[in-house]
């Protein structure tokens, strides 16, 4: 028993060394180093999307000037109002039409009336004619009055009793009946007035060509009852007509067809001189449209000539006119009265060299434009109600070229609040990946400028076609969708740069398939999508969060 | 629930709630017979005593825990400059040798046992012994593409495999009735019958998963399942079927022990096992033996949950409309937002639902070993362990030298090959000082000493005994010194 005890002890000295002496600085966690780093990388999608045509137009499109034909093809397209006019809002008011008959001592001279017993009535008769002056072939034939009246005033020192008739077969009542209206003159003392007012709204007035002339004709009948008293020297009659206030239902004649407008100038176009980019601009079939609206009885004619376009390097373009031209407006013949006669004129590639005006960048454009009344008929009118409007649509397919295109513009720039944390991220690459359907070719740089606007980097190395336009048929229809991968590498050094950029500096450049050298057509369905992806290489110490 | 919520539940069924295991069986133990609980791995074993009994927490306690992959020098290890310690993402760590390490499917073996009550007695019938305790295993299975992708980055165009990610977390208590009688004079058997009452389960029922990352699109392929069951836990699910709450017990989130009391010995979670072994002596120089441990189940019928992660999901980025880009957000706000698309997306794939009742096999053991005796007091031994795991099968092989110093010591060293790792030496000592027994015994207790770094498995038998009638015994059986 005792040689186990020994056994024993010496076993459990034996162990105590064997504990002593082992690793136990493996074991000491109390001195583990908590600080970690991971070196890792990341390679990961980040954002797709993509974008169709409509999209983009939607985009910039507040004010609905964007359409598309039925095959997709977008234009752009502006319409407004060039002339719009209501007859009865112009002042077409014939006032002042105005007569004088005078009777005087041709009374007492008369024999009849001097040969008269006292009782008997004497007629003294006299005609008036009333004249609307025209020029070569114009004519009015007749005015259906609107308002108007005819102001009759009388003053008679004869001292005789009698009546006046005022009457003209010219004007005649809705019943067709000519205008007649008998005053009779009660007073024989020699100090008669009177003054008599006639609506004439209603009345038809016809008149005979004299001449240089339109005319018609008033008809005085003055019937003096011998009184007895002689007439003396210096007694009167005198009879005033006017013809105040009139206006017109209708108005029926004919205008002369000679030359009624004509103008000429010349325009500043500043579109191009402000916006030099435009001139790389070629458009294939820019559009003129112009649609009146006309229920005066009146056709016109109208004829644009010596329409020259000039280039800033003095290059000129003459528009000429294939067809269509000059435009005859149309006009409700006389069998069409109260209706509107429509017309459409078509100023494009079909009608004229227009395309080759605008192609040039025109900096002016100098234009003669004349104004006929047209020979279809000869016989015009106008109605109260008549009116005149013609609206003028502009319209720009997009089906076109641009040889280059450049933009430039300069932005703020910072990283945000919290920055970058460059201690982490050592290296990221942005890759974009792209499918455009589009035919733009997109080429672009972006410079890292600081406060000073130098720059202390660009974002791209060289300078690459970010987006390479699609391939498009002879008629500039996509034929293939381009692919391109593009990747941004921000090293170290560029996320450093990045820290202290404060401006941004973007130029981009674009042109159309083919170099521009051919018109490409933008349909509503084309697409560009793309992918951003990127990867990372990252350094996390946990020390340096 | 919110999604937060769902990915943390998520995660904890993807990484297990508790890394940390203990053991139950010791290769080393398997030689030690002065130590009464020698029968828990070999049912026939009987101790030289006419009654023992365990110090209730103490008697045993064991905790074993091994990686199939990492030892501890792979993770943690001196600076090489200063007096300090270092891991392997440290600045000056080696991550590319921890990666290497690492297989396609790396395994963490724990568990833990607990003794409340053991004792056991002899009888002319044989000798009886009535175990009580309470288990925890925790089998934790982790790819080797799951650090790679962490720490080497997701680079384009790589798969990372993680087919077989998950874990198997059961907590059980255990009583065990167990019987060692002789056959003639060269055989002597046991048998342990075991009821378990299941605390908690956690297991991975399926488990494929892969992400290939490019820089076009990730791809995330998932077809993973789990069993739960949470007596613990009320589980609340939303109109939708969702998980919407988790509900736990205050008092045993404030480990209150009468809380714990409460969960124990439950029925609902019922299963039943049984240990055998036997051991045969040809001759007076050599004991051959065999032990099956563990076959049984359990019957999981309490608050069982079954999750399931199925998706085959592509990547491609956040969709965003060129048109309403906004120079208010940055790069890495849409890159937040971006991953947060993923997260939310992914997150969505989770579906949680009331489960069906489960069954799930124990973890079975078979131990067979041979002793050759030099003299009565001294032997060498050589054991086989194959651990029948729900995965993989795990060999192991132990070879020891045992020395018995009368009844007041009994010593031994092992040496083990375990989890590919050849150096694993380990030692136990038991002490018999009147009726008090007291023993450590370690497959890997010298290591500590020799090569801590390379440790990959640890584990630790500890308790005390009181032990009555060996003189007895001892006079009884003097010719028949079949355990020493």
């Amino acid at each position: 028993m005792r040689k186990n005890l020994l056994y024993s002890t010496i076993f459990l000295l034996a162990g105590g060394l064997f504990l002593t002496s082992c690793h136990k600085e493996y074991f000491q966690l109390g001195r583990l180093s908590d600080e970690m780093e991971i070196h890792t990388d990341l390679v990961a999608p980040l954002l797709y999307g993509s974008m169709t045509m409509s999209d983009i137009v939607a985009l910039f499109d507040s004010s609905g000037f964007v359409g598309e034909f039925e095959d997709g093809l977008i234009y752009l397209t502006y319409a407004d109002t060039l002339v719009d006019v209501m007859v009865d809002t112009l002042d077409l008011v014939v006032d002042g039409l105005y007569s004088e008959i005078y009777y005087d001592a041709e009374i007492g001279d008369n024999p009849i009336f001097i040969g008269s017993s006292i009782g008997d009535t004497v007629h003294f008769t006299k005609s008036k004619y009333f004249s609307f002056e025209t020029v070569g072939d114009n004519r009015l034939d007749s005015i259906l009055f609107k308002g108007g009246e005819l102001l009759t005033e009388m003053e008679s020192t004869f001292q005789h009793a009698g009546f006046l008739t005022v009457s003209s077969e010219y004007i005649l009542d809705s019943d067709r009946n000519p205008y007649t209206y008998t005053m009779v003159i009660s007073d024989p003392s020699g100090d008669f007035s009177w003054s008599e007012s006639h609506e004439l709204d209603g009345y038809f007035l016809e008149t005979d060509q004299q001449g240089d002339s339109s005319v018609f004709r008033m008809d005085y009948d003055l019937a003096l009852i011998n009184s007895g008293n002689p007439v003396n020297p210096g007694d009167f009659c005198e009879i005033n007509s006017s013809f105040l206030d009139m206006g017109f239902y209708s108005l029926f004649g004919f205008v002369d067809p000679n030359e009624v407008v004509s103008e000429s100038g010349v325009l500043d176009i500043p579109i191009y001189s402000d916006v030099p980019e435009l001139t790389h601009l070629k458009l294939a079939d820019p559009r003129i449209n112009i649609f009146t609206e006309s229920s005066l009885g009146i056709p016109f004619e109208l004829e644009v000539d010596s329409v020259i376009a000039t280039a800033e390097n003095g290059t000129t373009e003459t528009l000429e006119f294939y067809e269509g031209h000059p435009f005859i407006i149309p006009a409700p013949t006389i069998d069409m009265v109260g209706e509107t006669a429509y017309g459409e004129f078509h100023i494009n590639n079909q009608t004229s060299n227009f395309q080759d005006l605008l192609n040039i960048a025109p900096h002016t454009l100098s234009y003669r434009v004349t104004g006929d009344i047209g020979s279809q008929s000869q016989n015009h009118f106008l109605l109260d109600t008549s009116r005149f409007m013609t609206e003028a649509e502009f319209m720009l397919p997009l089906d076109l070229s641009f040889s280059e295109y450049a933009l430039v513009d300069t932005l703020e720039f910072e990283v945000g609040e919290e920055g970058l944390d460059t201690s982490i991220v050592k290296d990221v690459v942005i890759a974009l990946s792209t499918v455009n359907e589009l035919p733009i070719e997109l080429g672009m740089q972006v410079y890292l400028l600081d406060e000073t606007y130098m720059v202390l980097d660009s974002v791209f190395d060289g300078d690459p076609v970010f987006l390479t336009s699609s391939d498009v048929d002879s008629e500039g229809r996509l034929l293939a969708a381009s692919e391109d991968s593009n990747s941004i590498n921000f090293p170290a050094e560029k996320l450093g740069t990045l820290e202290q950029t404060q401006f941004i500096r973007i130029e981009a450049r674009m042109v159309t398939s083919g170099a521009g050298d051919q018109f490409v057509k933008f349909y509503s369905d084309y697409s560009l999508d793309f992918e951003i992806s990127f990867y990372a290489n990252l350094r996390i110490n946990t020390r340096e969060l | 629930m919110r999604i937060i919520n769902r990915v943390i539940v998520s995660l904890v069924l993807l990484l297990g709630a508790g890394l940390q295991g203990w053991s139950q069986t010791n290769n080393t133990l398997f030689f030690m017979n002065g130590v009464p609980q020698s029968n828990r791995i070999n049912p026939a074993r009987q101790p030289e005593c006419g009654f023992y009994f365990g110090i209730p927490l103490l008697s045993p306690t064991t905790i074993h825990t091994s990686s199939s992959s990492l030892a501890f020098g792979d993770v943690i290890y001196p600076h090489p400059t200063e007096d300090s310690l270092i891991t392997f993402l440290h600045p000056l760590g080696d991550q590319q040798a921890f990666l290497n390490k690492l297989k396609p499917l790396n395994l963490m073996l724990s568990d833990m046992g607990v003794s409340l009550i053991s004792f056991g007695f002899r009888t002319g019938a044989g000798f009886f012994t009535l175990d009580v305790s309470s288990r925890v295993e925790g089998n934790i299975y982790f790819p080797g593409d799951l650090p790679r992708l962490v720490l080497e980055g997701a680079d384009e165009g790589e798969t990372y495999t993680m087919d077989g990610m998950g874990t198997d977390i059961t907590g059980f208590d255990e009583i065990a009735v167990g019987w060692s009688g002789a056959i003639g004079n060269r055989w002597q058997i046991g048998v342990r019958g075991k009821a378990y009452f299941g605390l908690a389960n956690l297991s991975t029922t399926h488990s494929e998963f892969s992400v290939t990352t490019s820089e076009e699109v990730w791809n995330i392929h998932s077809d993973m399942e789990f069993d739960a069951s949470l007596p613990f836990a009320d589980v609340i699910y939303n109109e939708d079927g969702m998980i919407e709450d988790i509900i736990i017990d205050e008092e045993l989130r404030n480990m209150s022990p009468m809380a714990f009391a409460r969960q124990a010995f439950s029925s609902k979670n019922f299963g039943l096992g049984i240990d055998l072994g036997v051991d045969y002596r040809p001759s007076d120089q050599w004991l051959l033996s065999a032990s099956l441990l563990d076959l049984g189940y359990i019957r999981w019928t309490d608050e069982v949950h079954e999750v399931s992660f199925k998706t085959d999901y592509d990547y491609t980025g956040l969709e965003v409309n060129p048109l309403e880009f906004s120079g208010e957000r940055t790069f890495s706000e849409y890159l937040d937002s971006s991953l947060t698309a993923l997260a939310d997306t992914l997150a969505g794939e989770l579906e949680f639902t009331p489960g069906k009742i489960y069954s799930r096999r124990l973890s079975t053991k078979v131990f067979i070993g041979a002793s050759w005796y030099v003299t009565p007091n001294i032997n060498f031994g050589l054991l086989s362990r194959t651990d029948f795991l729900k995965e993989t099968i795990i060999e192991e092989v132990t070879a020891s030298a045992n020395f018995a110093a009368g009844r007041v010591l009994n010593f031994t060293l092992s040496y083990s090959y375990i989890n590919g790792y050849l150096k694993n030496f380990g030692a136990g000592i038991s002490f018999n000082t009147g009726p008090v027994n007291l023993y450590v015994i370690s497959d890997n207790a010298l290591n500590a000493l020799f090569w801590p770094h390379e440790a990959k498995s640890a584990n630790i038998w500890f308790g005390m005994n009181l032990v009555f009638g060996y003189q007895q015994f001892s006079k009884l059986d003097r010719d028949r010194p079949l355990v020493y």
